[in-house]
């Protein structure tokens, strides 16, 4: 230290010391079955004293650093003597890293103030990895309780990134200059560029969303497609060679009387083309539908004239969505009335709503003697588009030979599927792009989505109006007090046939026996995830409303907060996000931005611009790397300052910079001194100690910037 | 003379008083009518409405609360039940039978101290309807928090006035607690002479099942044998298996004692069985497959079958950590035996080694800290016994104080059994390093006692070949995973022997293996004319455990690779499930 004292410097540890701590409660949570209470409380202030006092004391690196080292180990032996050496090491050898990180950053905090930038580096790093789920917290906390703390952490965390990075850099700087300080050494102009700049980079983070959503698409099989914001099924069906299956809660469902094995439906995929397959077509099925069903909760309850089939039971069905487009309207077939519901403000769920839906249970016998009340003929034509090509026509034929009426038929399709395929999450790639040719013919094996198309298409070849539904298929068996959670590997792809006088019936054609050779990546989600959901609709069942909302009127300011909630929850790569943002604000205005200029000049045609982008390249890397130009210096009094500090023939070089800049005469011969030149130099500041190199990697260059 | 129609204004009032209070009762009553109807049409939010609006109708009726807290009782939900459990307490404090479902609730989540607190409550309001099921619960939760006096003054003085067999079981199941092995036999076969000739065949199992514990404890495996199999054959349940499963396994029957905890573990609603074959699998060598089992009990929170077994979290955590801990462990030692070649490969190694070794040091430390903590109850409570041995075995390695608990715990069960000598042998030997303390360990185990003889060879290991050859022969997977392995001797011939014989040493070497001369383990390297080099490996009685052969070549690469397999078959512990 040198020349007056720095009063402010107390001030500056402080947010460096609370990152310390942060992780360190952050660890002691992880291990906190292990580290006996003691050790919590006692051995992180402790290891702060002595890092603190080690630099206090003034006591030179070797016996300081040693003094830290050591210290632990002679009250090991202490405890050792007081027969409390379990206990010692059950804190000590799962925390002795971090503790010695924490006592040595304090004590190199004003020797070597470069250091700094790997301490927070890693002390931000760590805090942002570490685990902060329902456990880390304390129990009884409401979901979005600890969605909010986790935010507020998160940014807590980095605001004392900032700051820390701030004060490093202000030590550096006055370790540098030799001056006291006068000011604390953060600028609030910064932060409003902050403020601002996270605006764009939100925008920029909207336009990846959709990126992550065609991608989810293709590794949800084409069912489900997710984002950051959303998690819905996708409106076209399409097929992928290989899908992945994530066992993620996503409702709970319940009705009354026993658990049954249901169908929920999300979509009728009623469209089909050439090109796209079998797609939503909610313009051309409101039209053909006297009261079409909407593809999303209306705002307030509605009914729909059930179409009076026969053999239909009126089944009540509540839903509570978890990780569900609040929007999504899910129900068995075939709804006759909705009633969404506002519910409590904190809750766990996105939505929740109750259907009526006239559910069939019209057996074989009634089925097998339907056909006295048949579509309309434009109806039917549009539910049996696609069934005009030959190699279906002759499948169908092939497969129905020894059935006449609709309900053979499709019977004898959904069997045929359950005989002759296997299920598979890896049907592979068809040589010639035409999936489900590929699925027929040759490999036999797919997931649920392969099965509905298929059925669809020799079902309409047969002359029989179909359509595909996708939604979730429910396991009864986990039905606890009637609910039963669903999951997103639950998602499922089946057939609904239509039987005059009985409307749309569902079929299951995908084969439950799996393909040799495959096992079934069976999902499980703990009771621990649920239970507290149905306590939760249990207990707060008084505080549930009807929802009664103007149809046009969708903004909905409770419903924002709610995706944020869901979105906090549901997407783990939050803190991953947060972060990552951090880093580009911090990077973006005088690293990426200004490196990317200069390294475009390096391929340029020009020598001078070349030489000019190769100078302020390594200028720049100096200035982060503790070489930082005084206000009122020249480039030539700077360089030759930086040369008497050790780095070598940087002053030539920089005169042949200034001469690229200025002059108007400048050649390839000019370029190739510069290049040795440059050689010269790096080689120099290779030497120079690695720790200069080092904070150059890291800073963000706030202050690298050139007052020319 | 008085007259009558005086009193006609008081008999009046009387009369609507009574009919009030009756057209309330009536009121309640027809509201838990229709709750119990909407369970039984398994439309539990219906009926869960029906109690909330009950509840705001009638606030003061705690049969209400008491009907929710029973709902959520018969689905599972504890935590649900007991908060309603506790709104009608406020209501009505002295309802037995609100009382004792509170008792029983809290002891499904755990919480023993509480329902003891309760149960004693209600032995003291000495309800006659409940009385007999109060004392079997007292008792029993008595025992699980150690309080095994009070449990026996409670059961002897109930059972002066009448017998009951769960009573008398129960008494036995203290006994034992107190490690009396007469008492508690003779309670036991008191309850269970009552079971067998009232035709209770399931109470009269799983009697015979803790008889078998207890003479299992005092080392007494024949008597534990034959009264798991009268369990068996009285009603086959997952304990009589598991108890047999353990007798094979301490016997060190693995064949017969895998089978046995496969059968009791398709019978098992709890995963004890499971914990069992996990610790086996770890034992033998199947690290992974004890991982793997280990994690997924784990991913089953739900414990609520504690309440019937001698078992609470602490302790089941405990069992789960350690065998983590060894198995981490195991995997990084095994890792460290696996034969590297190149930079990278052993780069790799070396960083799956280190991060294993931390997992087991995490999980061992997790088991040290849990077991503290538990022998700090045990000693609360009285136990000295279990107290001293567990603290001992969290102070593994910590060579003072794991010695004096020894000590205390042997001094303390040597007075109950002499049969208990051997094992201080080998656990003191073990930790003090005395060859001669294992030795006498050795010599004095049993032949039931396979299992302790299998470890205390092992600690002896690094001293004698002879223990190292004996310790293969009874487990080959139980080498590697605790560092050991047997010398190997190397003998090439045929073509390229220098080069080959070079190679395969230092392969082995550089492995970790010990390269000698003459070994137990012989590896054999020929080739032929036709170039294919033809490995043998042979054991310590000279059969050939495996066997390869090279047609493209001796590279370093493909070397190690055929090495390695040779070497993991000739270290595995074979299995054949089902024979029994």
């Amino acid at each position: 230290m040198s020349g007056g004292s720095d009063r402010f410097f107390t001030f500056r540890i402080i947010p460096r010391f609370g990152l310390h701590l942060i992780g360190w409660v952050l660890l002691c949570r992880l291990l906190q079955d292990a580290l006996p209470v003691f050790w919590v409380w006692g051995a992180f202030p402790f290891t702060a004293v002595l890092g603190y006092l080690a630099y206090r004391t003034g006591l030179k690196p070797p016996f300081a650093i040693g003094g830290i080292l050591l210290v632990p180990w002679i009250l090991r032996l202490g405890a050792g003597v007081l027969s409390s050496l379990v206990f010692f090491d059950n804190g000590w050898f799962l925390t002795a890293p971090y503790l010695y990180f924490t006592a040595l950053s304090l004590y190199l905090v004003k020797r070597r103030p470069n250091w700094g930038f790997i301490e927070i580096f890693l002390l931000t790093g760590f805090s942002i990895l570490m685990p902060r789920g329902e456990a880390f917290w304390p129990q009884g906390l409401s979901g979005p309780v600890i969605d909010s703390l986790n935010l507020l952490l998160t940014i807590l965390i980095v605001l004392l990134t900032m700051l820390s990075l701030a004060s490093v850099r202000r030590d550096s700087e006055i370790r540098l200059s030799g001056t006291s300080p006068t000011r604390m050494g953060f600028s609030s102009g910064r932060a409003v560029y902050i403020l601002v700049f996270s605006g764009l980079i939100f925008l920029l983070f909207l336009a990846g969303n959709r990126v992550r959503r065609d991608e989810s698409i293709q590794s949800g099989g084409g069912l489900l497609a997710s984002d950051m914001f959303r998690f819905d099924f996708n409106e076209v069906l399409s097929l992928e060679p290989e899908i992945s299956l994530n066992g993620e809660l996503t409702m709970l469902y319940r009705e009354d009387g026993s658990a049954t094995l249901r169908y929920l439906r999300r979509y009728t995929l009623s469209g089909w083309t050439e090109e796209k397959g079998f797609f939503r077509d909610g313009e051309n099925e409101s039209l053909l539908d006297a009261t079409p069903i909407p593809a999303n909760l209306p705002g307030s309850p509605r009914s729909w004239s059930g179409g009076e089939f026969l053999s239909r039971t009126g089944i009540r069905q509540e839903y509570y969505l978890v990780a569900l487009d609040p929007e999504s309207f899910f129900a068995l077939n075939e709804p006759v009335a909705v009633e969404p519901w506002t519910i409590w403000d904190d809750a766990s769920f996105t939505r929740a709503y109750a259907v009526e839906s006239m559910v069939s249970v019209a057996g074989p016998w009634e089925l097998v003697d339907s056909g006295q009340r048949p579509l309309p003929q434009k109806k039917r034509e549009y539910y049996l588009k696609g069934g005009d090509n030959p190699y279906f026509v002759s499948l169908a034929e092939k497969i129905t030979r020894d059935y006449n009426d609709p309900w053979g038929k499709a019977s004898a399709i959904e069997r045929w599927f359950h005989e002759n395929y296997y299920y598979s999450l890896h049907p592979g790639m068809a040589p010639d792009g035409n999936q489900l040719n590929w699925f027929l013919e040759e490999s036999r094996k797919g997931y649920c989505s392969y099965f509905a198309f298929a059925m669809t298409r020799i079902c309409r070849a047969a002359g029989i109006p179909s359509r595909v539904a996708v939604g979730f298929l429910t396991d009864p068996d986990t039905s606890t007090l009637g609910f039963v959670p669903v999951r997103s590997d639950q998602a499922h792809a089946w057939v609904e046939v239509w039987f005059d006088e009985y409307g749309w019936i569902t079929f299951n054609p995908t084969s439950d026996v799996m393909a040799p050779g495959e096992e079934y990546p069976f999902q499980f989600i703990s009771p621990d995830e649920w239970l507290p959901l149905i306590e939760e609709v249990l207990t707060r069942s008084g505080e549930v409303s009807v929802s009664v909302e103007d149809d046009e009127d969708t903004s909905d300011e409770g419903s924002w907060w709610k995706r944020a909630f869901s979105l906090v929850r549901h997407r783990p790569l939050l803190p991953w996000t947060v972060g990552g943002l951090f880093l580009l604000i911090l990077y973006l205005p005088r690293r990426i931005i200004p490196g990317l200029f200069r390294m475009g000049l390096l391929l340029s045609s020009q020598p001078r611009r070349r030489v000019q982008g190769r100078w302020s390249l390594f200028a720049g890397s100096l200035s982060r790397g503790g070489y930082r130009p005084l206000k009122g210096e020249t480039p030539l009094d700077w360089a030759i300052r930086v040369e008497a500090a050790g780095v070598s023939g940087f002053t030539s070089w920089t005169k042949l910079y200034l001469k690229a800049e200025y002059s108007p005469h400048f050649n390839l011969e000019d370029e190739i001194s510069g290049i040795e030149k440059y050689r010269e130099v790096l080689n120099s500041w290779r030497k120079a100690g690695y720790a200069g190199h080092l904070r150059s990697f890291i800073n963000p260059g706030w202050n690298g910037g050139f007052p020319w | 003379m008085v007259n009558p129609k005086r009193y006609i204004p008081v008999l009046l009032l009387v009369l609507y008083l009574i009919s009030g209070s009756l057209l309330y009762a009536d009121a309640v009553d027809s509201i838990l009518q229709k709750v119990d109807e909407a369970v039984q049409d398994e439309s539990y939010t219906r009926a869960i409405a029906i109690i909330e609006e009950g509840k705001k109708a009638y606030p003061d009726d705690y049969r209400l609360p008491m009907q929710a807290g029973e709902l959520y009782m018969g689905r599972e939900l504890y935590h649900l039940a007991l908060a309603e459990f506790k709104e009608a307490e406020v209501l009505n404090p002295s309802s037995g039978e609100l009382l004792y479902e509170m008792a029983e609730s809290y002891g499904y989540l755990g919480k023993n101290n509480d329902a003891v607190n309760l149960l004693e409550r209600l032995h003291a309001m000495n309800i006659p309807d409940l009385k007999d099921d109060v004392i079997d619960d007292l008792s029993w939760m008595y025992f699980k928090t150690y309080r095994m006096d009070d449990g026996i003054v409670l059961l002897e003085t109930a059972l002066k006035d009448s017998f009951n067999r769960n009573w008398a079981h129960t008494l036995g199941t203290l006994y034992s607690g107190l490690y009396n092995l007469e008492k508690s036999r003779y309670w036991y076969m008191k309850s269970i002479d009552d079971a067998l000739n009232s035709g209770d065949e399931l109470f009269a199992s799983v009697a015979y099942y803790n008889l078998s514990l207890l003479d299992y404890s005092f080392y007494l495996y024949g008597n534990a044998r034959d009264e798991a199999l009268r369990s068996l054959e009285i009603r086959p349940r997952s304990g009589g298996y598991m108890i047999i499963g353990e007798l094979d396994f301490l016997a060190w029957n693995i064949n017969d004692a895998i089978a046995s905890y496969r059968k009791a573990e398709s019978r098992d609603e709890t995963p004890l069985s499971r914990v069992d074959i996990a610790s086996f699998y770890q034992r033998i060598g199947y690290l992974d497959e004890a991982i793997r089992f280990v994690q997924e009990i784990q991913n089953n929170p739900d414990d609520s079958w504690m309440y019937h077994y001698g078992v609470n979290r602490m302790r089941f955590a405990m069992d789960l950590h350690l065998i983590l801990a060894d198995s981490w462990k195991g995997k990084s030692y095994l890792e460290a035996f696996r034969i590297k070649v190149g930079f990278f490969q052993r780069f790799s190694s070396g960083v799956k080694r280190l991060f294993w070794r931390l997992k087991g040091m995490y999980h061992d430390r997790i088991y040290r800290s849990l077991t503290l903590r538990y022998s700090g109850e045990l000693r609360d409570e009285g136990n000295n016994l279990d107290a001293a041995w567990n603290a001992a075995s969290a102070s593994r390695g910590y060579r003072r104080r794991s010695l004096a608990y020894l000590e205390e715990a042997r001094l303390i069960e040597t007075e109950l059994t002499p049969r208990a000598v051997p094992w201080y042998e080998m656990e003191m030997g073990r930790e003090a390093g005395d060859e001669s303390l294992l030795i006498n360990a050795l010599k004095d185990f049993t032949e039931d006692e396979g299992d302790p003889y299998e470890q205390t060879l092992r600690a002896l290991a690094g001293r004698s070949g002879a223990y190292l050859q004996e310790l293969y022969s009874l487990n080959p997977g139980g080498l590697r995973q605790y560092g050991l392995s047997l010398p190997v001797a190397v003998n090439v011939s045929g073509e390229h022997n220098r080069v080959l014989s070079r190679r395969v040493r230092r392969l082995l070497k550089s492995s970790g293996y010990r390269v000698l001369r003459s070994a137990a383990s012989v590896l054999t390297v020929s080739t032929g004319e036709s170039g294919i080099v033809k490995l043998y490996l042979s054991g310590p009685d000279g059969s050939t455990c495996s066997k390869t052969a090279l047609k493209e070549g001796y590279s370093m690469e493909r070397l190690a690779l055929a090495l390695s397999g040779m070497f993991d078959k000739f270290y595995f512990t074979p299995l054949s499930e089902g024979k029994k």
